[in-house]
């Protein structure tokens, strides 16, 4: 049983899975002009709105998006609600590689027998990178505002001052310069590590060993200096392109890596009720669960530290942000109920050692933290493009659709595997023997 | 601990076959015997730089603040430069004893104990400059929120600098408490050894009387656990709460999001240099390199190539959003920290915190002690410098140009600043008397785990695995 088997039972569950997301997605296409979203009526504009609704600036609205935006709203929320998710699912299986780099450049030797999952987490990277690059090519003007070409002319009304400031940065060439750069380095990392890895199941040497760890150390530096830095500047932060905080990156890969440990958790648990990794037991879940423990409370603090600093100075060109977010007409409670879920509930239900080791309590947890960094990544890329509210069915449907998505690759991925314990790794044993 | 099966892959954390009874006697024996001449020596000019900072500070009382080179325009300057420098040393030992303690690192036995010494002296020589700076330090006691007759005078809650008066001296008190708690078991093991009886009761009375019954380690050891339980928000909050009296603001260069994370990650960094610094002297003239051995330095190498790089990436970050934001005061007060009057500290500060740890790529340079010893003195004028860019650099240039002006220190600020390097090096040489320099018991719980002479009885185990095929262990074979 060291060979994973993607069974059919399986597979029709996670068939199942994704029909409900299509059945949800079609209920809140369906329903979406009706009821659940009030004020929706007057969306023409609701593509770009926020940044001019939030900063005020004197660009007179409607005069650029009169034209060629004629998008009805459940369109904007279906590219806004995609959008979201692609990001969500490729920031996860980054954290995935940035976890997988960190155990091993650190010489974990608890996680050798659970790390295939982790390895196999990061392939679906390349799915969607491909999605992301399709919204990029069809609906960048939807989704990114200083897109627009109108925005640039000086003396025109659509003119804007602080983004024409920003178009050194903020322009197609530099965009697309850096996202080829970003996907490719992405490809790169995660086809060197499953080499390195998978590997050593079979040829095991210490040549590979030290291999694996070089591959890590390069890897961390090119996510951070590279990867995550530029793909949320420019993916994410610039959807609202007046706003900037130095923290936004460390938050994000914060949020992604809680999300795909606790992604991971479940995978594990998923393999264990299989009778797989028949040596995991529940100190490997303590110690996972300690690091969802853990960096739950260091996304907190990364999030809490860029609000209240934002909120403390109250510099309007900041605040905008949170304005748009805080109100309690549209986000309100998915502003307040995503940090209650990413971090008041870990916190407190995985506080004490009894916890960690408890299967019931440790997926409940990581199936509130993947809803609750959901929602914050959303919070993050959504509310520009839908100012007046838009969580709902729509997205939930796509998020099973895409979870779903996820969830096969990694699971035919980890079914090439061939040791799914890696018992040939060095540090084996000490996996094996592990007790805390 | 954990497991008791380690992968002989990994470098042993104890080397020279050493027994149980070789650890105590090999700790124990610096604090034992005639004083050295070389130890008398150093103390001497240590505390005459003690007295320096003592009559610095008593001419700043007597004849005010204005014995400083702070002004109007650059209200803080070198005491809140060396406020949260110091504050920053304190960090690493912190960080070993109790994150480390979660993580499992064994080779934090062999520092903790010097380091969270550190913690508590830079703390001490931390909290000078702010209290000193209050100008009037008679009322000092003004700080603490109590119920008084002063009226309307009161603290002002939703102020980051008296959050930081609870931070710091929460902080100092839990240090304190893990730092001599960690102490209680050593200090019996050297009253059982001592020889003479004065010695004895004065090791009786700090050890509180410990016989090490099973009873005894039981509540120690859950005392230690709720500690570092403490401990490990505090090493967070403490520095993130220092960033706060800046990142609160206003001020151009000071308001970013990013500071608190950063701040934590470069004290981390500049706290480990300290220790380095500190520990390979320590290490050569107590003869305690079988203990603090080429992985401990290594390993503390490569955390400051972390952090290191996580500040760098954090300066970078600031420099590019600067300019993002499209506000020309943000811009400004970038471009004017690298190319502005005070360049050199800009440039000096890159230099040191970012590049230079970069050597630490390369294993055989983690592993030089001469490179080591050289990088943390870098780093710890690199660290110094961030601080003074932030502070300094920031203000001599606010929004009126009319009162733009060039900020030096005076001699007065020199001495006290010299002097608390005098009054930290006094209270260290003093611990490395008096005090067991390495956790004795800590060591001997990770002995049959990572202990050289057990390596081959681990390989022993694993052999068959085709990976280890031509892993040996004998000596040498981890350099």
């Amino acid at each position: 049983m060291n060979t994973y088997i993607f069974d059919s039972s399986t597979k029709k569950n996670i068939l199942i899975a994704f029909g409900i997301g299509v059945l949800l997605l079609l209920i809140g296409i369906f329903s979406y002009n009706s009821g659940a979203s009030t004020g929706h009526g007057d969306d023409k504009h609701a593509v770009h709105a926020s940044a001019k609704d939030a900063t005020h600036t004197t660009v007179t609205e409607g005069a650029e998006h009169g034209h060629g935006h004629e998008a009805p709203t459940v369109r904007t929320a279906l590219i806004a609600n995609s959008y979201n998710v692609f990001y969500y699912f490729f920031y996860i299986a980054l954290g995935a590689i940035f976890i997988l780099a960190a155990a091993n450049v650190a010489w974990g030797g608890w996680q050798i027998q659970v790390q295939k999952i982790t390895l196999a987490m990061t392939v679906p990277i390349v799915v969607f990178l491909a999605l992301l690059f399709v919204m990029f090519f069809a609906f960048n003007h939807d989704i990114f505002h200083w897109t627009h070409e109108s925005l640039y002319v000086k003396g025109s009304d659509t003119f804007d001052e602080v983004l024409n400031i920003k178009k050194d940065f903020l322009n197609m060439k530099t965009f697309w310069a850096f996202t080829i750069v970003i996907a490719i380095s992405c490809v790169w990392i995660v086809i060197k590590f499953w080499n390195t890895l998978t590997k050593m199941d079979t040829n095991p040497s210490r040549k590979l060993f030290s291999s694996s760890r070089v591959v890590s150390a390069v890897s961390i530096v090119v996510i951070s200096f590279l990867i995550n830095t530029f793909a949320t500047w420019l993916w994410s932060m610039s959807i609202q392109p007046h706003w900037y905080s130095t923290m936004f990156t460390w938050n994000t890969m914060a949020g992604a890596c809680v999300a795909a440990l606790s992604i991971m958790l479940l995978f594990m648990h998923y393999l264990k009720a299989k009778g797989y990794l028949p040596n995991v037991n529940e100190n490997h879940e303590h110690d996972v669960a300690k690091l969802m423990f853990a960096i739950s409370i260091f996304w907190c603090y990364t999030w809490f530290a860029q609000y209240m600093l934002i909120w403390y100075a109250n510099i309007p060109e900041e605040t905008e942000y949170f304005r748009l977010r805080r109100n309690l007409d549209n986000y309100g409670i998915l502003f307040h109920g995503s940090w209650v879920m990413n971090f008041i509930i870990p916190f407190f239900v995985l506080m004490t050692r009894n916890a960690k080791r408890k299967k019931a309590i440790t997926i409940f947890c990581a199936i509130v933290i993947i809803l609750g960094q959901f929602g914050a990544f959303f919070l993050m890329n959504c509310p520009p493009l839908l100012p007046k509210g838009g969580f709902g069915l729509i997205s939930i449907g796509l998020l099973l659709i895409f979870g779903s998505i996820f969830t096969y690759i990694t699971l035919m991925m980890l079914a090439k595997v061939k040791d799914l314990s890696s018992t040939t790794h060095p540090y084996y044993k000490e996996s094996y023997n592990l007790h805390i | 601990m954990a497991s008791h099966f380690e992968s002989p892959l990994r470098e042993p954390l104890i080397n020279g076959n050493k027994t149980y009874k070789d650890i105590t006697r090999d700790i124990v024996a610096p604090t034992t015997g005639k004083i050295q001449p070389k130890w008398a020596f150093w103390t001497a000019i240590s505390a005459a730089f003690a007295g320096l900072f003592v009559f610095c500070i008593v001419w700043e009382v007597i004849f005010g603040i204005g014995t400083w080179g702070a002004n109007k325009t650059v209200g803080w300057a070198w005491d809140i430069t060396n406020f949260v420098w110091w504050i920053g040393i304190g960090h690493a030992g912190t960080l070993i004893s109790a994150i480390l303690l979660l993580f499992r690192q064994k080779w934090r036995t062999g520092v903790n104990r010097a380091a969270e010494a550190m913690t508590i002296f830079a703390v001490v020589c931390a909290g000078q400059f702010p209290i000193f700076h209050m100008g009037r330090v008679w009322d000092a006691f003004f700080i603490f929120p109590y119920p008084n007759t002063r009226g309307p005078l009161w603290v002002n809650f939703t102020s980051p600098l008296l959050w930081d008066v609870f931070a710091i001296s929460t902080y100092f008190t839990v240090s304190l408490l893990f730092w001599y708690t960690g102490l209680v078991p050593d200090f019996a093991t050297m009253r059982d050894q001592s020889k003479t009886p004065g010695r004895w009761k004065f090791y009786n009375f700090l050890s509180f009387g410990w016989i090490g019954t099973a009873k005894h380690w039981e509540r120690w050891e859950s005392l230690s656990l709720i500690l570092a339980g403490l401990s490990t928000p505090l090493v967070l909050s403490v520095h993130t709460i220092v960033s706060f009296d800046f990142a609160t603001s206003v001020v151009p260069g000071w308001h970013t999001t990013i500071m608190p994370p950063y701040f934590v990650a470069g004290a981390v960094f500049s706290g480990f240099a300290m220790v380095l610094t500190l520990m390979i002297v320590a290490r050569h003239i107590m003869n305690l390199q079988d203990y603090i051995t080429l992985a401990h330095i290594e390993s503390m190498n490569k955390i400051m190539l972390l952090t290191g790089t996580i500040v760098g990436i954090a300066y970078l970050t600031e420099l590019f959003v600067a300019w993002y934001s499209g506000s020309i005061y943000e811009s400004y007060a970038f471009a004017n920290r690298a190319s502005g009057p005070y360049w050199w500290a800009y440039w000096s500060m890159m230099f040191c915190n970012l590049v230079s740890p970069q050597v630490f790529w390369f294993r055989k340079l983690r592993r030089n002690i001469a490179v080591t010893f050289f990088m943390s003195i870098l780093i710890n004028i690199g660290m110094w410098f961030e601080r003074f860019v932030i502070i300094v650099i920031s203000l001599h240039r606010d929004y009126l140009p009319s009162s733009w002006l060039y900020y030096s220190p005076t001699w007065v600020e020199i001495g006290i600043f010299v002097g608390t390097g005098g009054l930290f090096m006094t209270l260290f040489l003093m611990f490395c008397r008096f005090f067991p320099a390495i956790a004795i018991a800590e060591v001997k719980s990770i002995l049959k785990v990572s202990g050289d002479q057990y390596r081959q009885k681990q390989l022993d185990e694993v052999s068959s695995m085709e990976v280890y095929k031509e892993t040996t262990v004998t000596k040498g074979a981890w350099d």
